[in-house]
């Protein structure tokens, strides 16, 4: 056998790579190029599997196209429709962007949107109506009612959402499992509220919502569109502008990251963890309740009132846009819209085809077998990407040599 | 049945794991693979018992080669291993767990197996009920599961990692008789992978070193135990003459601090550490030194016994008031524990710089790391990736970090994985550090490097604590015999 070697002997060093020595910012475009075709490769193959789909069915793919369109973007009230239908789901979205980067799985979005609308429509109650202990006390002007609104939906979501961030610092309990848990509570505690005799079902009535609320506790509308109000857009866009100073300018928005990437790490290296987990799932969760006051606060009398389902799935679908938009905060209202479009289009799609001549049935899911199957292709491709065309940041350490080279 | 390895290497991205390593193994010896933590000896065995294929290099049995595609491939040439951790089914019974694993149809055989399963337990003299769920035994009483299963595979070569952590001494010495007798009797294998030199001395027949990836040594037991420690940690270059050092007030004092992990318990330290004072941590991984330095740099509550640092009591308080109170903690994984794959190094200062404002001023960010990356002589740029950096220029980066102005500071394996120079250069850094009167605490896996650098040494064995500040026994004798377990008096 060998014999003892000497100590600290190492081997010899390899001959340094020669390369041919290129710009840094020639590196970098090259880097990007495919991180910027990579989604459209995913895009397209969803696009293609629904296109099969469609074929399948017997239905003109181009004829599809044409009712989406017609569905979003071909009229002014369509668009308004569009943009009252967007809103919610771009600044749940945003409050995603928050927790994902943390690496926090909010799964109890949705959950938080219904609390929202519960807050909004108690509130609305209270305020407007004059139930409970406000009864004798005169109802509140328009401003003040509204106001009171919003500070409920956020503050019922943000708790929500914290009660999500204690069960996982303090209880053990993983946000996922403890988001799901408390997303069937609220569904309940909601059917509850306005089913079967609730407390907030009109007496005599037999539909599972509550009454329309006074005109008090309506946004105003904007433009003569029914279902259009400023207000959601003025909230939501400053819910972006506060979104994109904590990612990209606040320390916050850093340690959110750090924390992402690697929690341990990041408590070692000073950031206060724990509080950081609560503060980002309540800030989520007073996002995702606003999204839940803009869905009952009409302003047409349609869709002023708590419904069995007041958020409509949107919590679910803002958790592909921000899996789609790798939870960027700028791309976020881009799919966010895309996402809104394909919504709202799709239930034109469904009608359109059952009047169309022969009429085809078409099952209005099968919008969101879109939706999924873009995020999941899109997904995909990025995982393919980087399983065999690994980009330059994913590698493992290059070699020191090479290192030098680029200094 | 003759096993050989020859000129196995294995790498996992830039670690070698394992260097051009050949052995040799005979039918009935006990070889012991000995080796620090990270010296490549379960890389190897994984290797051998078909888990993992090497890079190059080939396996030989009775002289002919083979490749493995699996575990169950090795154990069907006759090669098993047993785990460090069982690799059970705790909700199965123990006549369950005998089966799963088996070659057999869809439906097994449950009489003959139990029948086989009864007969080999009684020739080992194993008490293990059938019918038993496998969560109520003892880790010793799974390890024996998991020997008579491999048996009853007809294994020929017995490879077992660890196989004395967690279990009585009893069962222990069960075991120990159980392959004695495999080896002589039987004409079996056995292969003890360990770093306990007490189970290596006692079982086995001989034993091969690793250091690094790369096979050292090899001695024939019985042998002195000193013998065995330089193999695995390297011969000691005498002690340099150094300028006394003059150390300043007491800053840290550790008085009689008791800790358990769910690994082991440390009992009764006392320490006190004064200001620009190294200390060394010395002792086979999983002695406590971790457990020590972690409840040093509050991540570890003691049971009993207070730390204190100058009169501020530290016992319970939390890392991060720690790390205000003028304590840093360099963990050993910098990937892991201590920097964040996928951020920038200037992200990281960013992350580390004490500030009020609520954001962050980018332009000084990238200044000051520009800065920090002359100084500490970091190959990289602000905008690199950690992980881009090799492990000498994260180190660098990780010390770079640090405030400045320390009172403590505690480090896990600070020259671990580096060359020569990125050692001598971060000894340098430390070195820095203590003259302007920063106590360093800090663990090595490397002897000459406690030796050199440290004024009193802290040895650990078993959770004891032997305080060596006399030079005159800082040398291999004296401190093999106390990492290997012959405690002082």
């Amino acid at each position: 056998m060998t014999s003892i070697p000497e100590e600290r002997t190492y081997p010899p060093r390899p001959p340094a790579m020669v390369r041919p020595s290129r710009s840094l910012l020639w590196r970098w475009v090259v880097d990007l190029i495919p991180t910027l075709i990579t989604p459209f490769i995913g895009i397209a193959a969803a696009l293609g599997l629904v296109v099969l789909i469609l074929e399948w069915q017997g239905a003109d793919p181009r004829l599809a196209w044409q009712f989406l369109y017609d569905g979003t973007l071909a009229t002014a009230a369509e668009r308004a429709d569009l943009m009252s239908y967007w809103m919610p789901l771009a600044i749940t979205a945003f409050g995603l962007v928050l927790t994902y980067n943390a690496g926090l799985w909010n799964i109890g979005v949705e959950g938080q949107i219904i609390a929202g609308a519960i807050g909004a429509t108690w509130a609305a109650r209270l305020f407007a109506e004059g139930e409970g202990w406000r009864a004798q006390i005169t109802p509140l002007g328009h401003g003040w009612v509204l106001l009171l609104c919003f500070v409920f939906a956020a503050g019922a979501g943000g708790l929500w959402a914290l009660l999500v961030a204690l069960l996982k610092t303090r209880g053990g309990v993983n946000e996922i499992f403890g988001g799901v848990a408390l997303n069937f509570i609220i569904q309940t505690f909601n059917m509850y509220l306005v089913s079967n005799g609730g407390p907030w079902q009109p007496v005599g009535s037999r539909a599972t919502e509550t009454a329309a609320f006074p005109e008090a506790a309506r946004l105003s509308s904007y433009g003569g569109f029914r279902h259009l109000s400023l207000t959601p857009i003025y909230i939501t866009t400053a819910a972006f502008i506060l979104l994109v100073l904590i990612m990209y300018v606040s320390r916050w928005g850093l340690q959110l990251r750090a924390m992402g990437k690697n929690l341990r790490s990041a408590f070692l290296l000073g950031v206060h963890t724990e509080r950081n987990v609560l503060m980002a799932m309540m800030l989520c969760g007073m996002m995702a309740g606003l999204a839940g006051s803009f869905r009952v606060l009409g302003p047409y009398v349609t869709r002023a009132k708590l419904t069995a389902n007041p958020s409509g799935g949107i919590g679910f679908l803002a958790i592909l846009v921000v899996l789609l938009a790798a939870m960027s905060a700028l791309l976020t209202p881009f799919v966010s819209f895309a996402f809104a479009m394909l919504s709202k289009g799709g239930q034109k799609i469904e009608s359109g085809f059952q009047w169309s001549d022969p009429p085809i049935n078409l099952d209005r899911s099968l919008v969101r077998v879109l939706q999924s199957g873009i995020v999941l292709m899109v997904v995909l491709a990025f995982g393919v990407r980087n399983r065999y065309f690994p980009p330059r940041s994913a590698q493992a350490a290059v070699d020191e040599d090479e290192e030098v080279a680029r200094t | 049945m003759h096993v050989e390895l020859r000129n196995i290497s294995k790498t996992f991205g830039r670690v070698r794991a394992n260097e051009d390593i050949s052995l040799s193994f005979s039918a009935g010896r006990i070889y012991a693979i000995l080796g620090e933590n990270g010296a490549g000896k379960s890389t190897l065995m994984k290797i051998m018992s078909g888990y993992q294929s090497p890079d190059s290099g080939t396996i030989l049995i009775d002289g002919q080669p083979v490749t493995f595609k699996s575990p169950t491939d090795a154990i069907a040439h006759g090669i098993g291993m047993l785990y460090q951790d069982p690799l059970d089914f705790p909700p199965f019974t123990v006549l369950e767990n005998f089966i799963a694993g088996r070659p057999g149809g869809f439906f097994p055989d449950t009489a003959a197996a139990r029948q086989t399963l009864i007969s080999l337990a009684e020739r080992f003299g194993f008490h293990l009920d059938p019918d038993r769920y496998v969560d109520m035994l003892t880790i010793g009483e799974r390890q024996q599961l998991e020997i008579l299963r491999l048996l009853s595979l007809n294994v020929r070569v017995l490879i077992l990692d660890e196989p004395t952590t967690g279990i009585s001494a009893e069962q222990k010495s069960a075991l120990f008789n159980v392959l004695k007798s495999l080896a002589r009797d039987e004409g079996m294998t056995i292969i003890l992978v360990s770093h306990k030199l007490e189970d290596v001395l006692e079982l086995c027949d001989e034993a091969y070193v690793l250091r690094r990836g790369r096979y050292v040594g090899h001695k024939t037991i019985p042998c002195p135990i000193g013998d065995l420690v330089e193999l695995m940690f390297g011969k000691i270059v005498a002690r340099q003459e150094r300028p006394p050092a003059t150390f300043g007030e007491p800053v840290m004092i550790i008085d009689d601090v008791c800790l358990s992990s769910h690994r082991l318990s440390v009992h009764n330290v006392s320490l006190t550490i004064r200001a620009g004072e190294v200390i060394g941590l010395a002792g086979l991984d999983g002695s406590g030194q971790a457990e020590f330095i972690r409840s040093c740099a509050g991540l570890l509550t003691p049971e009993r016994g207070t730390i204190r640092l100058n009169h501020l009591d530290l016992t319970r308080a939390s890392y991060h008031r720690v790390a205000e109170a003028g304590v840093a903690f360099l963990p050993a994984g910098r990937l892991e524990e201590g920097l964040i794959r996928g951020m920038t190094l200037m992200e990281h200062f960013a992350l580390t710089q004490p500030g009020k404002a609520p954001w962050v001023n980018w332009m000084r960010a990238w200044q000051t790391t520009a800065e920090r990356i002359q100084t500490f002589n970091v190959k990289g740029r602000p905008n690199s990736p950690i992980q881009t950096l090799s492990g000498g220029n994260q180190q660098r980066f990780a010390l770079a970090l640090l405030p400045e102005n320390l009172k403590v500071l505690l480090l896990e394996h600070p020259t671990r994985g580096l060359d020569v120079e990125s050692a001598l250069y971060i000894w340098e850094q430390l070195l820095q550090r203590r003259a302007s009167g920063t106590a360093i605490v800090f663990i090595s896996a490397e002897l000459d490097e406690i030796v050199a650098y440290s004024d009193r040494i802290l040895v650990f064995f078993g959770g004891h604590v032997t305080l060596v500040d006399d030079p005159a026994d800082m040398n291999t004798t004296r401190l093999g015999e106390l990492i290997g377990g012959k405690l002082a008096r």
